[in-house]
């Protein structure tokens, strides 16, 4: 993939370019406003992670010119402020996304790829699989090697927002977003919580693990 | 008496000046009336006495009724009534009633013959063996009762209703210009710093004057709070961006560490990194809410959903550490809000009650607009209750317990942003926290 950082801080921009980098992705780093958007609009890029705040020309008025002229490319705006306005007015100048100041890297690099990823408007699928487990999303059934697994409907939520993303790692605040639509940072093991009860049910039984827990960033199932 | 008294200064002020000014006009006439009265009595009876001693001198019987004669032919019967009987003779223009003393009549009853004045004083008694009847015509008294009424009812009534009428028009109107101030200071102290006086009609330059200053003050403050607003965010941008480079920096170091002493250590000092950026980020948000941010943004919110969804979030993690979450939803309303800062504010009371209390039933309740959250916990001594709402202030007990003393400063901040009401209370045993918040209106 290929990301635009525009971020006027050396060492987090560094750090952000050199992190995206090592995931394999081809990152070009701007350190304002006015070259961010320059770069935005002669090269195609697949995601820009812009700081709201950079010299030159500040990230919304970037992301209003780019909206303004029509370029569809995913956004994450970084911000250090956490209020109401600057959210709202965030995702109303168009952006995708958007993660508070500061953060840690899982999270980023979980979003970056959640965007990167966008679904095609394809077909919906009607059946998930993974491995031997199957998810039919008409029927709402589970069944693993052939046996049906009875979930409670957010469970069932759950494992569907991991299924989706099968591959990609989803932190804590991502699922509390998708599922249950709440944007805070809870207390640690809330969504572990959650995560071993659908375990107890799509894992133990069959005795072999299915989502994997990734440290210090979240969850993913893999094929 | 203070139950009928209005609350408004300026009407209560026009109802005492009515009051007095009816007072003293009613004691004014009072006084007038009673001494023209007096003085008009005094004079009769002085004409009744003089009339009765001028017969009384006469000593002959023959004469006195002769006397008594002349002055009936000559007086006029609406001021003067004589009669005199004696010895069989008897002169007179009047069948005069029989009394001793002195009395009173109406005209009316006291049979025909001419002109009679509506109310009659008189004197009747034994004079040189006859009797002698002398009334006198009270008709300046009956011209003064008309003048008086007259004054009642053309000025004193009139002038009182006007006066009533202009007091009460005037107290209104300065009552509204007050409710105007008073509305605003109450915008004000909610934290809406744009609040202004609107501009109300002439006629009262000293409330005008306390609404110009209300503006001013409010305008200074405003400024005031944005500067320190700018300050924060300025702070947000300079010292957040060395935090999270120490952060990063951290993180690098102990993916690159060998397993050992050294990665250990470099994970807590990553770790209490994170602390310190919580903190940090919790104070930052919770001044960010206080400067009144985004308070034009509220919309409706569905109360009763939200809670919904943090129970279900909560209750597997709370069912581990032995708790109960218990959820009970009656007539809700939707509330002016902002989802998000409001599923943070519940969330915070509920971590608040799992982590402070070792176990039990917690139950959350929303009856219209109104949300509680109550825990079986120990519970707070009523004398720290204002204290567990200010930043950063931690309780004896609860400093062995992880946690940055910033939750509760965090959702008392956010029922300021709602202008919702905030309070704790004793549930006996633990903890009661209620949150009114506003209806949306549709």
């Amino acid at each position: 993939m290929r990301i635009l950082v525009i971020e006027d801080d050396p060492t987090t921009g560094d750090y952000l370019a050199t992190g995206l980098r090592q995931e394999g992705h081809v990152v070009d780093l701007v350190p304002d406003g006015r070259d961010g958007l320059l770069r935005a609009s002669t090269a195609s890029y697949d995601v820009i992670v812009l700081d709201r705040m950079v010299p030159s020309l500040d990230g919304l008025s970037v992301l209003r010119t780019l909206r303004a002229s029509k370029n569809p490319v995913p956004v994450l705006v970084l911000t250090s402020l956490d209020g109401i306005e600057d959210r709202i007015e965030g995702l109303n100048t168009g952006a995708d996304d958007y993660l508070v100041k500061p953060f840690a890297f899982g999270e980023l690099s979980a979003r970056v790829a959640a965007l990167c990823r966008r679904p095609p408007p394809a077909d919906e699928p009607t059946l998930l699989r993974v491995r031997d487990l199957e998810m039919n999303l008409l029927t709402r059934k589970v069944r693993r090697a052939g046996q049906e697994i009875d979930l409670q409907p957010r469970e069932f939520a759950l494992l569907e927002f991991l299924l989706r993303r099968k591959g990609r790692v989803q932190t804590r605040t991502m699922l509390l977003e998708g599922v249950w639509d709440l944007h805070f940072d809870p207390m640690t093991n809330v969504v572990e919580t959650h995560i071993s009860r659908i375990r107890s049910k799509v894992e133990k039984p069959f005795g072999s693990p299915l989502i994997e827990t990734v440290r210090g960033a979240g969850y993913r199932i893999v094929e | 008496m203070t139950g009928l008294a209005p609350r408004s200064t300026p009407l209560r002020l026009a109802l005492v000046v009515i009051g007095v000014f009816v007072l003293f006009l009613a004691a004014g006439l009072t006084v007038a009336y009673a001494t023209l009265r007096g003085t008009l009595t005094e004079e009769t009876a002085g004409r009744l006495e003089q009339i009765v001693s001028e017969i009384a001198v006469i000593p002959e019987a023959e004469e006195r009724i002769e006397r008594v004669r002349e002055l009936a032919a000559a007086a006029d019967p609406e001021r003067l009534l004589i009669s005199y009987a004696a010895e069989g003779m008897s002169a007179g223009n009047v069948a005069a009633p029989r009394f001793d003393g002195y009395g009173s009549f109406g005209g009316d009853d006291l049979g025909r013959g001419g002109e009679r004045a509506e109310r009659y004083a008189g004197w009747s008694g034994t004079v040189g063996g006859g009797r002698l009847t002398v009334l006198v015509g009270q008709e300046a008294l009956a011209e003064l009762n008309a003048i008086f009424a007259a004054i009642l009812g053309l000025s004193v009534v009139p002038a009182t209703l006007l006066t009533s009428a202009i007091g009460l028009v005037a107290a209104r109107r300065a009552g509204a210009r007050v409710d105007a101030i008073r509305t605003t200071l109450g915008r004000l102290r909610v934290g809406d710093l744009a609040a202004r006086v609107p501009p109300g009609r002439a006629g009262a330059p000293d409330l005008d004057e306390i609404a110009a200053d209300l503006d001013r003050m409010a305008e200074a403050r405003q400024a005031a709070t944005e500067a320190l607003r700018q300050v924060s965010s300025d702070i947000a941008h300079d010292l957040r961006t060395p935090i999270q480079r120490v952060a990063v920096l951290l993180e690098r170091l102990s993916e690159t560490l060998p397993d050992g002493e050294a990665a250990a250590l470099a994970d807590r000092a990553r770790d209490a990194t994170a602390g310190v950026i919580e903190t940090f980020r919790v104070l930052l948000q919770i001044a960010q809410l206080e400067g009144g941010q985004g308070r034009g943004l509220l919309g409706p919110v569905d109360l009763g959903a939200l809670l919904r969804d943090i129970t279900e979030v909560y209750t597997p993690a709370a069912e581990e550490s032995g708790h109960a979450i218990d959820l009970r939803i009656e007539d809700p309303v939707p509330v002016l809000g902002d989802r998000t800062l409001l599923s943070r504010l519940v969330a915070n009371l509920v971590e608040n009650a799992l982590k402070h209390t070792p176990g039990g039933r917690i139950a959350l309740a929303l009856r219209g607009t109104e949300l509680t959250v109550r825990d079986e916990g120990p519970g707070i001594p009523e004398a720290e209750h204002a204290a567990v709402l200010r930043r950063l202030y931690r309780r004896e007990s609860s400093r062995t317990t992880p946690g940055s003393g910033l939750g509760l400063a965090l959702v008392k901040a956010v029922t300021d942003l709602h202008g919702a009401e905030l309070a704790l209370s004793d549930a006996g045993p633990g903890l009661k926290v209620t949150v009114r918040l506003q209806a949306h209106a549709a």
